[in-house]
């Protein structure tokens, strides 16, 4: 091992392909192999789309020297190679396609061969060439490293060798390094001192996981311990996003006066300008409100300036910030919630010498701030100037998106919050929300995929969160209904069947939207292994029985709702997107029989009397049983319509208490021929949420109760919340033939 | 124990060529080097094998 280290810092190596290669067909198989930056497939668009690498096209005569002649081997001396370190040690990550090789060089085949496409002709296509083909559970444990900027072999490559190995159950570690270009460590060679750490942060772990791989005994080789599928955890860390930051400034300062017609019973009116503001002293119990005009998430900050004979003491503040009227113009503690009372988005500071910048380190999600100065000193007044935020997402700022363009204005505007309620969630996962809970949650996970393919388009982060949650199965192969990423990744207890069933109809939407079918191969076993829970529910007639087990099934917070009818119908619904997804693979449908018998016994749950589904020994109707099973088509079109309409007429029905289950039923209306009515409950709820003045969707809406919430108090509601983004996917892409033919289009 | 592997480079040999020279090293190692070179002890059990890009900068 030392010799192979002293041999990597003195010799430039060649041939990951190779290394790959020797995995795939020596026998006896290497005991480990180790790929840095190694190309694992030639079948790649990167090799086969003609890449373009230098800026001037080559020709055939530039390289002629080097396509005749005898067969060479080794290393080609070359007169300028663009990966010898320079004797600078400021280099490092230098753009080293500034320095392509010149044409005296034989690197140049290199930039030829892929501009020309030529490499799948002269390597070959034999099966045997591809490595990628021979990973397997046998195949030797693996390591690569490789630099997230790599240009002259994308990361992909190892992306691709890393899923498909851990999905076979091999041994395999990925290590990225961040912003790091081809030859990255030849750099860190020449400059591991002050500049860098490369060498130390990132050689040194891995040559310890070749060790820790090559010390296992072969005889006794254990798979990769299935807690942490460490593999799926390394593709998931790879294709942690971009963070977007951008400034944005308060509009005014506001204050608020009772307005019975308002659903907060009040409204902003402009107290000052922000530049007013600017020359405003303030001292003890003086307070006002910012308006910020919309929704972000980021950091705040301002400099506070100080007036008067001495600053002979610390400013005391306490920031709130709101995302809803109440946050800012009620006392927020005590918070009668039974959730944790640290949510509460507010913060006492003490800031030492004024003058000075403040910058708030923790992230919020507002519109509002309320500022109270809770104490200076009788000998001075602070004032607040330079007042701004660093909002954040990982949506580009700017970021421009056809508009719906329906005649309704109202749809524009649904459509526009949705828009905003969906960049906000999405960070570096797509958050729950902004405020509360901020991490991964499964089931908004499928509703935020879907928004994000009609709007954004951002398909990594997609991935992203399909292998943070496929990395961390739990004991039985089920997915946690909620993931954490900090301190380290890491699994929720929270365990919901529901959500669980859910992840292979994500898997599914996602390989159909992006086109990345590879993805859904190498989760295809956990796809299999997430619906086991829901099926295990299944009793010997074929119909879900919740009391099988002790798990929790969701649907919605309503506490009333008699579950067994809608996750009969979500499970047939997921057993069907990934038979869908099965044919997508060329795979045989896992669960076709399964479906059929689900579909039948699918009618116990049927009243024809009523012409509704119902649940339970009660026979009880509700929005979720109606929704799931005709969103799983156990009846036609018609008469899945004429039970959802049935059920939204009925006075005893059990309704939503959520966003989330809105959505399903909405979506139920729409795909069961009720586009009308679906567009009619998209205004009435969606809608009643903008003229209560949302500026994103919220986590809960009562209509009737502007302090509705599931958590015992509405100042621990999340305003900004992922589960009810959906009105964007159901205008522009479930109804958008309907909205079309029916003329309310522009 | 390091043994460095070279390789014949295309475009003058295809990729089943370069799978022939793995194939040659691995019975070098395996093979050749016990009775060739029997100063060389090697741990047969703990042979890795390492490479680093396509060595596509040498042109595979």
């Amino acid at each position: 091992m030392d010799q192979v280290k002293e041999y990597l810092s003195l010799q430039l190596l060649q041939g990951g392909y190779l290394a790959y290669l020797a995995g795939a067909h020596a026998r006896p198989r290497p005991a480990a192999v180790l790929s840095i930056y190694g190309v694992s497939t030639f079948e790649n668009p990167f090799v086969q789309g003609g890449t373009q690498l230098r800026k001037q096209k080559l020709t055939r005569d530039d390289v002629s020297a080097f396509l005749g002649g005898n067969v060479t081997t080794g290393w080609t001396p070359t007169k300028a190679n663009p990966f010898l370190p320079s004797a600078s040690e400021g280099i490092l990550f230098d753009d080293v396609l500034d320095n392509a090789p010149s044409l005296d060089d034989r690197g140049v085949l290199l930039d030829y061969f892929l501009q020309e496409n030529l490499y799948t002709q002269i390597v070959g296509t034999a099966p045997e060439l591809n490595p990628l083909s021979y990973m397997t559970e046998d195949y030797p444990p693996t390591v690569i490293i490789h630099g997230t900027k790599d240009r002259y072999v994308p990361i992909d490559q190892s992306i691709r060798a890393a899923s498909r190995l851990e999905g076979a159950g091999a041994m395999v570690r990925l290590i990225t390094v961040p912003g790091a270009d081809h030859a990255f460590e030849h750099w860190a060679r020449a400059a591991d001192s002050n500049i860098s750490k490369l060498w130390s942060t990132y050689l040194a772990p891995m040559f310890r996981l070749v060790d820790e791989f090559t010390s296992v005994d072969p005889g006794t080789k254990q798979k990769s311990p299935r807690a942490v599928r460490q593999g799926f955890l390394d593709v998931a860390e790879a294709l942690t996003p971009e963070i977007h930051k951008w400034t944005e400034l308060p509009l005014e300062v506001v204050t608020f006066e009772p307005d019975a017609s308002a659903y907060f019973q009040c409204r902003g009116v402009r107290q000052y300008t922000i530049d007013e503001l600017s020359r405003l002293e303030w001292g003890k119990g003086d307070e006002f409100i910012l308006d910020f005009g919309t929704h972000r998430a980021g950091y705040f900050a301002f400099h506070l300036a100080a007036q008067g004979t001495n600053i002979d003491a610390p400013v005391r503040l306490k920031l709130t910030f709101g995302e809803i009227p109440y946050d800012v113009t009620e006392d927020l503690h005590p918070c009668k919630t039974w959730i944790s009372t640290s949510w509460v988005p507010d913060e006492t500071i003490n800031v030492d010498w004024c003058p000075t910048d403040v910058e708030m380190p923790r992230r919020y999600s507002f519109r509002y701030v309320r500022v109270q100065v809770i104490d200076t000193s009788a000998k001075f007044k602070v004032l607040f100037q330079n007042i701004r935020v660093q909002a954040v997402s990982a949506i580009a700022p700017g970021t421009k998106l056809a508009s719906l363009l329906l005649k309704d204005e109202l749809f524009n505007r649904i459509d526009e919050v949705s828009m905003l309620t969906l960049r906000d969630c999405m960070q570096t996962v797509f958050e729950d929300g902004p405020r509360r809970d901020r991490r991964l949650w499964l089931g908004d996970l499928r509703l935020q995929a879907l928004t994000n393919y009609c709007t954004y388009r951002n398909y990594d982060l997609v991935k992203r969160c399909l292998y943070l949650f496929a990395a961390l199965p739990r004991e039985n192969g089920a997915l946690p209904a909620c993931v954490f990423e900090k301190p380290v990744v890491k699994a929720a207890s929270d365990y919901i069947v529901d959500y669980d069933a859910l992840f292979g109809s994500v898997v599914y939407d996602y390989a159909r939207e992006s086109g990345d079918l590879q993805t859904a191969r190498d989760l295809w076993e956990t796809v299999l292994d997430s619906m086991k829970s829901a099926l295990s529910h299944v009793n010997s007639s074929g119909e879900y029985d919740s009391t099988k087990s002790s798990s929790w099934n969701f649907l919605d917070w309503q506490p009333d709702l008699h579950k067994d009818a809608g996750m009969h119908g979500l499970t047939i619904f997921c057993c069907n997107a990934i038979n869908d997804l099965a044919q997508l693979l060329n795979k045989d449908p896992p669960y076709m029989s399964i479906v059929s018998k689900m579909a039948t016994a699918a009618l116990s749950f049927y009243s024809p009397a009523q012409s509704v589904f119902v649940s339970g020994p009660d026979a009880q109707i509700s929005w979720a049983s109606n929704a799931w099973l005709s969103l799983a088509r156990v009846l036609p079109p018609e008469q899945c319509k004429k039970a959802l309409l049935t059920t939204m007429a009925h006075p005893h029905a059990v309704k939503p208490l959520t966003p989330y289950l809105f959505h399903y039923f909405t979506e139920a209306l729409a795909v069961s021929g009720a586009e009308k009515e679906s567009l009619a409950l998209i205004k009435d709820y969606w809608g009643g949420m903008v003229k209560a003045g949302a500026d994103t969707f919220w986590e809960c809406y009562d209509p009737n109760d502007s302090r509705a919430s599931p958590y015992g108090d509405c100042h621990n509601n999340s305003y900004c919340h992922a589960w009810s983004c959906t009105p964007s996917y159901l205008l522009r892409r479930v109804l958008r033939e309907y909205l079309a033919e029916d003329g309310q289009v522009t | 124990m390091l043994i460095s592997v070279d390789y014949r480079l295309l475009p003058q040999v295809n990729g089943l060529d370069i799978l022939e020279d793995v194939t040659a090293a691995w019975k070098f190692i395996f093979e050749d080097l016990a009775s060739d070179h029997p100063e060389f002890v090697l741990d047969k059990t703990k042979v890795i094998v390492a490479g680093q890009s396509a060595g596509m900068l040498q042109v595979l």
